[in-house]
């Protein structure tokens, strides 16, 4: 930026033709921008390219392969707003956050410092296992979860009717549906967050405790009052990532287990998404859809930044 | 400030009780098939300032790690002020401990680092633990004593090196310990800031009246701040005693290098008869002392601040000497060439090579210092040399008895 100007305001001074910058400036002036093409024109193609090709396809009426095509204007919005379907998706997510939340947070971090505080062989082994669902192929694991919850001959009936419970049809009652879908999410955040958690701890001063058990200072309150609290903020950024990835990691178990029903009750914003764009053949509509996602992300995420910071000056 | 922390502490004028202090007795901790501490007994008198000093991996911060109740021994008994507390948990030893990196709460301001223990003592016993009150004035008067008074909001990251380690300390005596830990407290602070900290330390020492364990691996500051030193090496105690006690008779060859700077020079010498006593020779070297009850192999130490040094003319008489060795009064001769000239300010210390090997001199600095390459001939008088024991290593006291 900086040679750019300058080389320029050189010419521009002496407005002499004669007056050439040497090859191997110019060499030097390229050769950055020579560096940063791959990066550059691979975030134009699949990043940004996109984006905008999204923005403009959110104002038009187009199913994504007949000729014609009509641009609409805000109408895909509008209708988006107006009618029931896509409000009714974003309560439901934002009830799978709520649900979800304590797996992001409360739980991976009590299992990441049980794991932390004795750490050897059983530790990793444990460890290892509970990283489990993060690798498994979550389609695949979403089938086997039907034979879990199937109301006729299901594990979870068996268990159920073994006990003396009454036995549920887990996915068909729109009652248990949502809850079902978030518990079988859950055991993905729950892996992925004991390792964020675990690379938190890992980076504490382990002879801070030790002066805090010399300080009398009981196992339970070091973790009350030392380990805890260091992992604030460890605890937001999870907080924030568990709904950015709410509506995204339950699609899968959505769109395998129940479409949505039974009455809407599982539907998310993402799955809603899919459906206008992929179901109902309606891309201007999917399109506004996930325009309205990223601005309502965008704003959540202005929003605790906001927040965070008064907090930090107060 | 002091007389608070002091009397409020109900021992400050009270005779030494006997059995006071720390004991270890016996005490051996193994990691796997290394022994890292072997310590059949070890006395820290009470009210003592006490340095363990050795080299890394001596053993010395495990000894402390044990003392705080931080590490369990293998065997033994750890014994403070008269009671076995072998099995008790470190909050409960009535010891606190500063640590090399100060181990400060990252997450609490100085204020609350200061007074975690206290409020945890509150809430643990809520009838006879410190009241509110109680541990704001206690805070207050452990910063007023360490300077911290203007610190007390923030947090260790806002606070510069010497700034944490006060907090560290402060964070220590607000409980009024009767042992004071302290696990390297100056090796993470400049070494202007550590001359000055050594000071705040015996200062407070002297403030607080109670026992202090320091662990060191810096001779000088051993020397200079303790009332007792302990020298370990290879987890095992291998002198102990008032500075001036190790200092002047080292107990052998590897305290005898160990402690002091520059290290006492050694030289491997053979006994022989003489009608005077006993003849100590070596090339380049023969000196005479009184007794005949020493082994054939020896080891002749001496501190380089007892030699004296004397120009000699670059040729003549002066080869002659030092090639015989010839003696010319009781006491050591060498004689040898200036290789290297140290200045150290008040000192300058003289390496010499020679026949013998190679030995340091520290003489004062300035009026006819020598320069490199003069041929100088070193005396030491014969009470200032050490005899060690050369296969055992040990010092042989007296060559008369």
């Amino acid at each position: 930026m900086t040679t750019l100007e300058a080389g320029a305001s050189t010419l521009d001074a002496r407005g002499h033709a004669n007056r050439r910058v040497p090859a191997a400036a110019v060499r030097a002036r390229l050769t950055p921008w020579a560096y940063q093409a791959p990066v550059l024109i691979s975030l134009l193609v699949f990043v940004y390219g996109p984006l905008v090709f999204t923005m403009v396809l959110s104002l038009l009426d187009w199913d994504l392969v007949s000729p014609d095509r009509t641009f609409v204007g805000v109408d895909n919005y509008r209708r988006l707003v107006e009618e029931p379907e896509f409000p009714h998706a974003l309560a439901r997510t934002g009830l799978y956050v709520l649900a979800l939340l304590p797996f992001a947070t409360i739980v991976p971090m009590a299992l990441a410092i049980m794991l932390w505080k004795r750490p050897g062989r059983a530790s990793d082994n444990y460890r290892s296992l509970l990283f489990l669902p993060v690798v498994l192929a979550p389609v695949a694991t979403a089938l086997s979860w039907r034979f879990v919850l199937d109301p006729l001959g299901g594990v979870a009936n068996h268990v159920f009717g073994a006990v003396g419970l009454p036995e549920q049809d887990w996915l068909g009652d729109p009652d248990t549906a949502i809850w079902a879908i978030s518990l079988i999410t859950s055991s993905r955040f729950v892996a992925l967050n004991i390792l964020l958690y675990g690379a938190a701890l890992a980076a504490l001063d382990r002879r801070a405790f030790d002066a805090a058990r010399i300080d009398g200072a009981t196992e339970w309150e070091i973790t009350r009052h030392l380990v805890v609290p260091q992992l604030v903020n460890t605890t937001v950024l999870l907080s924030f990532l568990c709904v950015v990835f709410a509506g995204q990691w339950t699609f899968t178990n959505v769109a395998v287990l129940t479409q949505g029903g039974p009455d809407a009750s599982t539907d998310n914003i993402y799955y809603r998404l899919y459906t206008y764009a992929f179901t109902f053949f309606d891309a201007g509509t999917g399109a506004a859809a996930a325009v309205l996602i990223v601005l309502i992300l965008t704003a959540l995420f202005g929003l605790s930044t906001l927040l965070r910071r008064r907090r930090a000056l107060g | 400030m002091t007389a608070g922390v002091t009397t409020d502490g109900g021992t400050a004028n009270d005779l030494t009780p006997d059995g006071a202090g720390v004991l270890l007795d016996g005490v051996t901790k193994r990691y796997g098939r290394q022994t890292v501490l072997d310590v059949p007994r070890l006395q820290v008198p009470h009210r003592s300032f006490t340095v363990l000093v050795g080299p890394s991996g001596c053993g010395k911060s495990t000894g402390l790690r044990v003392v705080a109740g931080l590490e369990t021994p293998d065997t033994g008994r750890v014994v403070i002020g008269g009671v076995d507390v072998t099995d008790v948990a470190p909050g409960r030893r009535g010891v606190s401990m500063v640590f090399q990196d100060f181990a400060l709460y990252p997450h609490l301001t100085v204020e609350q680092n200061i007074s975690f223990s206290l409020r945890l003592e509150a809430r643990h016993d809520r009838r006879n633990g410190p009241s509110k009150a109680d541990i704001a004035r206690r805070v207050t008067e452990a910063c007023a004593m360490l300077g911290l008074e203007k610190l007390r909001g923030r947090r260790p990251a806002q606070l510069s090196g010497g700034e944490r380690q006060r907090v560290g300390l402060a964070r220590a005596v607000v409980r009024r310990p009767s042992v004071l830990l302290l696990d390297e407290p100056l090796s993470a602070l400049d070494a202007q800031l550590r001359q000055h900290a050594r000071a705040e330390l015996v200062r407070l020492h002297r403030e607080l009246g109670n026992t202090v364990v320091l662990v060191t691996h810096d001779q000088l500051e051993a020397l200079s701040m303790g009332t007792n030193l302990v020298v370990m090496n290879g987890g095992k105690v291998v002198q102990s005693g008032t500075p001036g006690e190790v200092y002047r008779r080292p107990a052998d060859t590897f305290v005898a290098g160990f402690v002091g700077s520059p290290a006492m020079n050694l030289h491997d010498v053979r006994a022989g008869t003489h009608p005077a006593g006993t003849e100590l020779t070596a090339p380049g070297l023969r000196v005479v002392i009184p007794g005949d009850r020493l082994p054939a192999e020896v080891r002749l130490g001496w501190r380089p601040g007892d030699g004296v040094l004397e120009r000699l003319p670059d040729a003549g008489p002066a080869a002659g000497l030092g090639a015989g060795g010839e003696s010319t009064g009781p006491g050591l001769h060498a004689d040898g060439v200036v290789d290297v000239v140290e200045f150290t300010g008040d000192a300058v210390v003289v390496h010499c090579a020679g026949e013998l090997g190679r030995w340091a001199v520290a003489v004062r600095a300035g009026v006819d210092q020598p320069a490199v390459g003069d041929r100088v001939r070193t005396r030491v008088a014969a009470a200032h040399l050490h005899l060690f024991d050369a296969t055992t290593g040990r010092r042989i006291d007296d060559p008369t008895a």
